[in-house]
């Protein structure tokens, strides 16, 4: 009986206290600016993100979006970056930065194994400015800077010692992106970049 | 003294009978030492905790890859005898990507674990010194990660949504990882991903938890997408007047847990929803009020919208409350004056 009853209370409230919108094909920001303002950010992780991010051991994670075929950090981009990275440092000594970026199309499948030369080529560039930027902003740090391309799957030889590259394509995986193959694009992460830092906690 | 081909002949020997005492040394080991241990271990296993035991089949040994395992393990309230806990194997296995970093760790996978979540849980929630004793007698090498494979949860004391039998939430798949967090690294992670209800919804949530604090801090994010209505209707049928002929929910969530006091947020979306009145229903819910109903009804059934959303906000302290309920109103021009989007804010970490 209990149980009833908060259920009910539960989809009641739930649905006489809703926004409702009409759908459309693209979400977009409300009419006016103090809808603008007080939308919900929409640079936040993905799940996926968080769950590469927590099998990976750190909390610091960002991600962010590409224009298509560009290789140019948005300023929204090197924002998050910056962000991310003060908090991380607020915490202790950063140990190492994985960037894991995608090329304009999705992870290849088992049976593409890799994308076109041009897709391969725009995921290294941007991981290569993505790594410059960090660079820049902390010249100071000392760790490591690992690039991940989400163009090609890993090699087996890769694969066979169990690398942090075939690690962490396992684990995207897992955690469902789509590929090249996938009908449904849902939780797609073309033209996105995910950052990882790990941090070496300083002794109080 | 010997002469030397009788030295030769005698350290040929010594070849071939050391080798060979050593291997029988290993194939006795191999075929004694798993039923000395299980004994062993079976006996503490029974005797550690006043209110229940555990005990295990068997228990296999790969010396060579430095692994065990142990098979079907079950978990019994003494007393009673009522089975809470049963798992098809726990691997237990030399975490090699951490012998490169100079650590010796371990990891532990468990394959097909059943725990019945019971109404008075505190006779099987183990103090401190019985957890460590499991610990340290299970796996004496440190563990870095578990691995939950094909796992489910029953909850006792809740029927599932056709009242026919008990809620259980099944194909679950998860990690924990850093289980023996450290000043230098204090937070323990983990994830957990499971079926919902129908096999197109997913449930996903990641969190992170400090046990070295007291009381422990944590936080979780958590998120399902796409799960049916119409799944809800076995239970609505029996209990509501409305059924959902179409429609999705997503559900975004944030937890936080910091000094005891716990904060957070429930972001429901649904999305393209068709409902329809039972309206035979209608006398049997008079107690909890006919207008509301009528009120929800018409919300529903006239509203051209077919998207709703919310943020509920919420907090516990000593006591339970709802802090916050985002409302959202249409203008004259039937606009929306606040968007919520759909997603995890990311409003909370634990430090």
């Amino acid at each position: 009986m209990k149980t009833k009853l908060i259920f009910f209370l539960i989809v009641f409230v739930s649905l006489t206290s809703c926004a409702s919108h009409k759908t459309k094909k693209n979400a977009e920001v409300g009419s006016n600016q103090q809808s603008a303002k007080e939308s919900t950010p929409t640079s936040t992780p993905s799940m996926e993100a968080k769950q590469l991010a927590n099998e990976q051991e750190t909390s610091y994670v960002t991600e962010f979006s590409f224009r298509k075929g560009s290789e140019e950090l948005s300023p929204t981009s090197k924002k998050q970056l910056e962000e991310v990275s003060k908090k991380a440092l607020v915490r202790g000594k950063i140990e190492m930065i994985k960037v894991i970026t995608w090329a304009d199309q999705e992870y290849p499948s088992a049976i593409k194994n890799k994308l076109s030369a041009s897709q391969q080529s725009l995921a290294k560039k941007r991981n290569d400015r993505i790594k410059n930027y960090l660079k820049k902003i902390h010249p100071d740090v000392s760790g490591d800077i690992e690039l991940i391309s989400m163009a090609q799957r890993p090699s087996f030889m890769k694969n066979l010692l169990s690398s942090d590259d075939a690690r962490i394509k396992r684990s995207l995986e897992s955690a469902g992106i789509p590929d090249s193959e996938s009908t449904s694009k849902k939780g797609g992460k073309a033209s996105k970049s995910i950052v990882l830092i790990l941090v070496k906690a300083e002794k109080k | 003294m010997l002469s030397n081909s009788q030295s030769e002949r005698k350290f040929g020997k010594q070849k071939i009978i050391i080798p060979v005492v050593f291997l029988l040394i290993l194939i006795i080991g191999r075929m004694t030492l798993p039923k000395i241990l299980l004994k062993k271990t079976n006996k503490y296993l029974s005797e550690f905790s006043p209110h229940y035991y555990l005990h295990m089949n068997d228990i296999d040994l790969n010396i060579l890859l430095m692994s065990y395992r142990f098979k079907e393990v079950i978990g019994k309230l003494k007393g009673s005898d009522q089975q809470f806990l049963k798992i098809e194997s726990v691997d237990v296995s030399i975490a090699w990507r951490e012998i490169f970093r100079g650590r010796i760790l371990t990891d532990i996978t468990t394959e097909k674990l059943d725990f019945l979540i019971m109404k008075d849980m505190k006779k099987i929630s183990p103090k401190k010194e019985e957890a460590y004793g499991i610990k340290n007698k299970l796996f004496p090498v440190r563990v870095e990660r578990l691995d939950l494979l094909n796992a489910s949860i029953t909850f006792e004391d809740y029927k599932s949504l056709n009242d026919e039998s008990r809620l259980k939430i099944s194909n679950i798949s998860g990690r924990i990882t850093n289980i023996n967090p450290t000043e230098k690294s204090p937070l323990t992670f983990f994830s957990l991903k499971s079926n919902l209800l129908d096999r197109t919804s997913i449930f996903t949530c990641v969190g992170e938890l400090n046990e070295l604090k007291n009381p422990s801090d944590w936080n979780l994010d958590a998120e399902t997408k796409d799960l049916q209505l119409s799944a809800l209707n076995p239970y609505l049928i029996k209990h509501l007047p409305i059924t959902f002929t179409k429609g999705t929910l997503d559900v975004y969530s944030e937890v936080k847990s910091e000094n005891g006091k716990i904060v957070g947020y429930v972001k429901p979306f649904f999305k393209d929803i068709k409902v329809k009145m039972n309206k035979g229903k209608l006398i049997r819910i008079k107690h909890f009020g006919i207008e509301i109903v009528k009120d929800l009804a018409n919300l529903v059934l006239r509203s051209k919208t077919r998207t709703l959303a919310t943020i509920l906000e919420f907090e516990y302290d000593k006591k339970f409350k709802i802090k916050e309920t985002k409302k959202i109103s249409k203008d004259s021009k039937n606009s929306i004056k606040l968007q919520i989007r759909p997603g995890i804010e990311d409003r909370y970490n634990i430090n």
